[in-house]
């Protein structure tokens, strides 16, 4: 693949081969269509790109990446897309290449507040405190939105969803 | 298993070999085609904490210039005046905001000649379910502000305690610890004195409305108090407005229908009024039911229903509020719901800002404009 002669082109085309599912993922989960998904992962590795960032260690390189696609897409949903299109909207143009069982519409349905802090603690493993920092929040306040996108989780999936 | 069934979602979800070539191309087109976008994007940063730290300077300089004769102003009155003039207490006639004098020497725990930190209240501000609490901790190191080992927490009844954060004055200003670097400019940071504004919250019910509480102020890791002062909880102004014609909205998705009876605004706050009309059966726990109480027939049409409900009520406890003198204000969303008798009320809260709640002359709710009685 040809590679624009940026100076951190080598090391970044690495962090994305690394992390683009992860990225895709969170932006999945904002945007409910592959489409917009895919809008918002690009303009996250372009501003990775840009920015010429440099990160000390693989971690802090996944945080920056999951916080900076989760900002990009809630302006994208504030600016442009009014919460107003969903799967449905796009399914003219093309079916998804993947499956969205149950539990991922009810992930989808969330208010987005709880969604970034989902992902990182239930599918990422981190702690409340890890995603406290990760996100400049207090550790009570992700544990209450933990807490909280658990229960809403329990009450879309009804008996389908264990505790 | 919760997690499992989660990252089992999760997995499903990947990008399509083409798709991922594609991502790649565009995004290092459009990081190429833009070379001034790299030092703009460092500008923009730097141009919004300019244009913040002329904004406070200025305010601090209207201030000094208006009623100082240029001395005798404490850091507790300068941020009350800012923390006023950013939430435009005055300009929206907000009278649940409640300031605090400062107090004496002999009121505050750990007194300043034994070089102890010192808590000394500012203001509070009445937002529906959550009460602000605004209060100046002095002295401190910046990193206070930031999330790390050490915080401060505050708690009514010393059993449920509620973190505090520095005040961002900047709704828009975000930065991720550990990869940015917080400067004294992006908080209320008083660099000479080491003075950090904190906020922090209370619970509506921890409190009795009309009366006052004493807060308790606790330094962690140390779990150390380092203060306690009462607080004022007034009565919350509010004005209820019903729809002439409830909103109707259904789910696309689903045979389901609910209304948005109307909107109860406060100057920080604003309920949504939801009457769920087609789907009572998900509200089945506030009918005293369980999940293992519903018929089979009912719990699937349940889990079929309940996504495709959330996204239909998100979408309509949104909107725009249309003022009296031509602006807008956009209520971006709703953070919970509480069952009264069939309704829902859907709470939506805007701290740092307030509204004049008698100004509110139309909202926009789903492409629907509404007048307001």
């Amino acid at each position: 693949m040809d590679t624009a002669p940026l100076r951190t082109a080598r090391s970044t085309y690495d962090i994305y081969r690394e992390h683009l599912n992860t990225v895709y993922r969170v932006a999945f989960t904002y945007m409910k269509n592959p489409f917009d998904a895919e809008d918002a992962a690009q303009e996250t590795f372009a501003r990775l790109i840009r920015s010429g960032q440099r990160f000390r260690t693989p971690e802090k390189e996944k945080a920056w990446l999951i916080v900076t696609v989760s900002n990009i897409c809630k302006d994208m949903l504030r600016r442009h897309y009014r919460s107003d299109r969903s799967l449905e909207d796009y399914e003219h143009l093309a079916a998804p290449a993947h499956e969205i069982d149950q539990t991922m519409e009810a992930i989808l349905a969330l208010p987005e507040k709880y969604k970034t802090v989902v992902y990182l603690f239930y599918y990422e493993g981190y702690t409340a405190r890890e995603i406290a920092k990760l996100l400049g929040e207090k550790p009570n306040t992700v544990s209450t939105r933990i807490n909280r996108a658990r229960h809403l989780l329990k009450t879309m999936l009804g008996g389908d969803f264990d505790d | 298993m919760t997690n499992r069934q989660i990252r089992d979602a999760y997995d499903k979800i990947n990008i399509s070999p083409q798709a991922a070539d594609e991502i790649w191309l565009r995004a290092m087109e459009s990081a190429e085609v833009e070379p001034q976008e790299k030092g703009a994007g460092l500008g923009k940063h730097r141009g919004k904490t300019i244009r913040r730290t002329i904004l406070i300077a200025a305010v601090i300089s209207a201030f000094f210039a208006v009623t100082a004769f240029g001395i005798g102003y404490s850091i507790h009155q300068q941020r009350q005046q800012e923390l006023r003039q950013k939430m435009q207490i005055d300009a929206h006639r907000v009278e649940s905001y409640v300031e605090y004098p400062l107090p004496s020497e002999g009121e505050r725990l750990g007194a300043a000649e034994t070089e102890e930190i010192t808590v000394t209240p500012l203001s509070s501000s009445l937002s529906g379910e959550l009460i602000y609490l605004y209060f100046n901790v002095s002295p401190v190191e910046l990193s206070l502000a930031d999330c790390n080992e050490d915080g401060i927490c505050c708690s009514v009844d010393g059993e449920k305690w509620h973190f505090a954060s520095g005040v961002f004055p900047d709704p828009d200003f975000s930065y991720t610890p550990g990869v940015d670097t917080l400067r004294p400019e992006d908080v209320m940071y008083d660099t000479e004195t080491k003075t950090l504004t904190m906020r922090s919250f209370l619970r509506i019910d921890e409190v009795e409305t009309g009366g006052t509480a004493e807060v308790r102020v606790l330094l962690y890791p140390e779990e150390k108090e380092i203060g306690r002062f009462t607080i004022q909880i007034p009565e919350l102004e509010s004005r209820t407005c019903l729809f002439s014609q409830p909103l109707r909205f259904s789910s696309d998705e689903m045979d389901m229908t609910g209304s948005v009876l109307g909107v109860e605004l406060s100057p920080t706050c604003m309920y949504f009024i939801v009457e769920n009309e087609g789907a009572e059966l998900l509200h089945y726990a506030a009918r005293g039911l369980t999940w293992d109480e519903l018929t089979p027939e009912e719990q699937e049409l349940c889990r079929k229903s309940n996504a495709a409900w959330a996204r239909a009520v998100d979408r309509v406890t949104r909107g725009t509020l249309h003022m009296a003198d031509g602006t807008d204000f956009e209520v971006s969303g709703c953070n919970s719901g509480n069952d009264e008798n069939g309704l829902t009320k859907w709470f939506a809260d805007w701290p740092l800002q307030t509204i004049d709640i008698n100004a509110v002359t139309a909202i926009t709710i789903d492409g629907t404009r509404i007048e307001l009685n």
